[in-house]
């Protein structure tokens, strides 16, 4: 569990984390989104004790992390962007050196475990400098899970990953957030729905918008009507449609398919959808395809992030 | 907390795999030895009585130069890796880190020195040997040494580059060598003591001829302790920005 309250961090003059106060409980995949120098870098390196807050605090298990960094130190795992490695060591020395440096009991035994559980199994007489991105990648993923953490941080984990890999990394995750509690960042925004529970989206330093998927979709316009129109006789309606008492906005796009057909994207109560129907029949408008959609997270990312 | 002797001993440890796999380690004993043999026959062609004395004054300061460049990495590369964030979460004491490594450095470097100072047996062929002078200098340059690793210690990890913490250690140890030649030109007794309490060939020349004094090994602890808690503080500082 992280509890974090009004949490900011200052480089000199420049605020590159402003006050933010958000909850992660045991048990849930945090995704952290937001645009190059958004801050969520910031915010990883102040969960894992590498920054001190300017202001705010954290919390994780309880534990505050200014009076005992230590503590957190002991309960976090953390794989920064690049993983932090050393070339000259094979996987086995690696991974042993960090079980020692983090108190691990028995770390041949908890050793054989976690390079199982990251597909290592076989590699550690390898010498790191030869293994590829993706291999690279397991070895910093192992050595943030060899002290089996309560919290484990993960900086752009699918980096460098082909894609039988990144599904690989996703149900790895999801198993171990079943006890844990896991916080991403991450670019790849598909992967990002796919994995995380919830998501907080930072924008020059603040939270921009926070929630699970459902609920970001419902706070940018929540579900809407998508319908699919052949207009044969040229008929001026969008002006009239936009004034119904009913239709609460309305926007036209051209088709990406057919030059003639347009899509017109409307937020109204599901229980008009057939007197809107109705009207654009009555205009003697040909419907093709009528559904109702919501707001992809690239969307809505790009909405907030797009928006300044 | 990981415990202090745990840490300590599994960094010296991992210092020490790196070290094996590096050609940087066998570059070092190569001309550390190259040098060593050198001093040793010119001393041999400048003195009656064969020695090593000349050997351990002339490694001294080779090693003033030396020992920089190959403390240089174990910070400063740390940090250029990114392993030395990774490093700093961990929930380690950071003298018992700085200790694994003085510790990895100062087993190569004396490695280094007992094994030049083989050429003792020479002498013992060629004359009869000092064993007061032998083991004074051979004491002279494991004390020295130490007190260079801290140096480079302190200067690799207040810089990113590898090759500024080699340079600056140079620079910062080499004050102490010339300091000797200022010792003389000084009127002032209390500044020429001052200055001949921090000259480095002061506490070298004695105990390479032999004259073991408490003092002159305690001067090289308490240096060598000056410049570990010196890189402590820095690191101290890093660990948490």
């Amino acid at each position: 569990m992280i509890t974090v309250t009004n949490l900011s961090k200052k480089f000199g003059s420049k605020q590159a984390l402003k006050p933010v106060t958000f909850s992660v409980p045991t048990g849930e995949v945090l995704g952290l989104l937001g645009a190059n120098g958004a801050g969520k870098t910031t915010t990883m390196r102040l969960l894992a004790t590498i920054l001190e807050p300017t202001t705010g605090s954290i919390e994780i298990q309880g534990w505050n992390i200014q009076e005992h960094p230590d503590k957190i130190r002991g309960l976090v795992g953390y794989l920064p962007e690049k993983p932090p490695l050393y070339e000259d060591l094979t996987v086995g020395d690696y991974l042993q050196f960090v079980a020692e440096m983090r108190g691990v009991e028995n770390p041949k035994q908890r050793l054989s475990t976690v390079l199982e559980q990251v597909g290592l199994l076989g590699w550690e007489q390898t010498l790191i400098k030869v293994l590829s991105k993706g291999y690279r990648q397991r070895v910093g993923l192992a050595q943030a899970i060899v002290h089996d953490p309560a919290v484990l941080l993960l900086d752009e984990p699918n980096s460098g990953l082909d894609p039988s890999q990144i599904v690989g990394m996703r149900q790895f995750l999801t198993d171990m957030a079943t006890e844990r509690t896991v916080v991403v960042s991450s670019h790849i925004l598909g992967e990002m729905n796919q994995l995380c529970s919830r998501h907080i989206i930072l924008n020059h330093g603040e939270i921009a918008a926070q929630g699970t998927m459902s609920e970001l979709q419902e706070s940018f316009g929540g579900r809407y009507l998508e319908i699919r129109l052949r207009n044969p006789n040229g008929t001026s309606w969008l002006k009239t449609c936009s004034e119904l008492p009913f239709v609460q906005h309305l926007s036209v796009q051209p088709s990406d398919l057919d030059v003639d057909v347009e899509s017109v994207q409307v937020n109204i109560d599901s229980i008009q959808q057939s007197l809107l129907i109705e009207w654009f029949l009555a205009q003697e408008l040909e419907i093709v395809e009528c559904q109702w959609t919501s707001k992809s997270l690239e969307q809505i990312f790009l909405e907030i992030v797009g928006a300044e | 907390m990981t415990s202090w002797y745990r840490t300590c001993i599994s960094v010296f440890a991992k210092e020490m795999r790196r070290m094996s796999r590096s050609p940087l380690l066998f570059a070092f004993w190569t001309v550390g030895l190259f040098l060593a043999g050198l001093y040793f026959v010119i001393g041999l062609s400048l003195s009656p009585e064969p020695n090593i004395r000349i050997q351990s004054l002339n490694m001294c300061l080779t090693l003033l130069f030396v020992v920089p460049l190959m403390s240089m990495q174990s910070f400063s590369g740390e940090e250029r890796n990114g392993t030395l964030e990774m490093l700093l979460t961990f929930p380690i004491p950071l003298s018992a880190l700085i200790a694994g490594k003085f510790l990895s450095l100062f087993v190569v470097t004396t490695g280094l020195i007992l094994l030049s100072s083989l050429n003792v047996m020479v002498v013992i062929v060629l004359g009869t040997p000092d064993w007061g002078a032998i083991l004074g200098g051979v004491l002279a340059q494991i004390f020295a040494s130490g007190m260079y690793i801290s140096a480079g210690l302190f200067t690799s990890v207040s810089t990113k580059e590898p090759i500024a913490a080699g340079l600056g250690g140079m620079v910062l140890l080499l004050p102490f060598w010339m300091l000797e030649l200022l010792v003389g030109s000084v009127e002032s007794p209390v500044l020429r003591t001052f200055l001949a309490d921090f000259s480095l060939i002061g506490h070298i020349e004695p105990m390479s001829k032999g004259l073991i004094d408490s003092v002159d090994i305690l001067w090289f602890i308490m240096m060598s302790a000056l410049f570990l808690w010196l890189t402590n503080l820095v690191l101290e500082a890093k660990r948490w920005r």
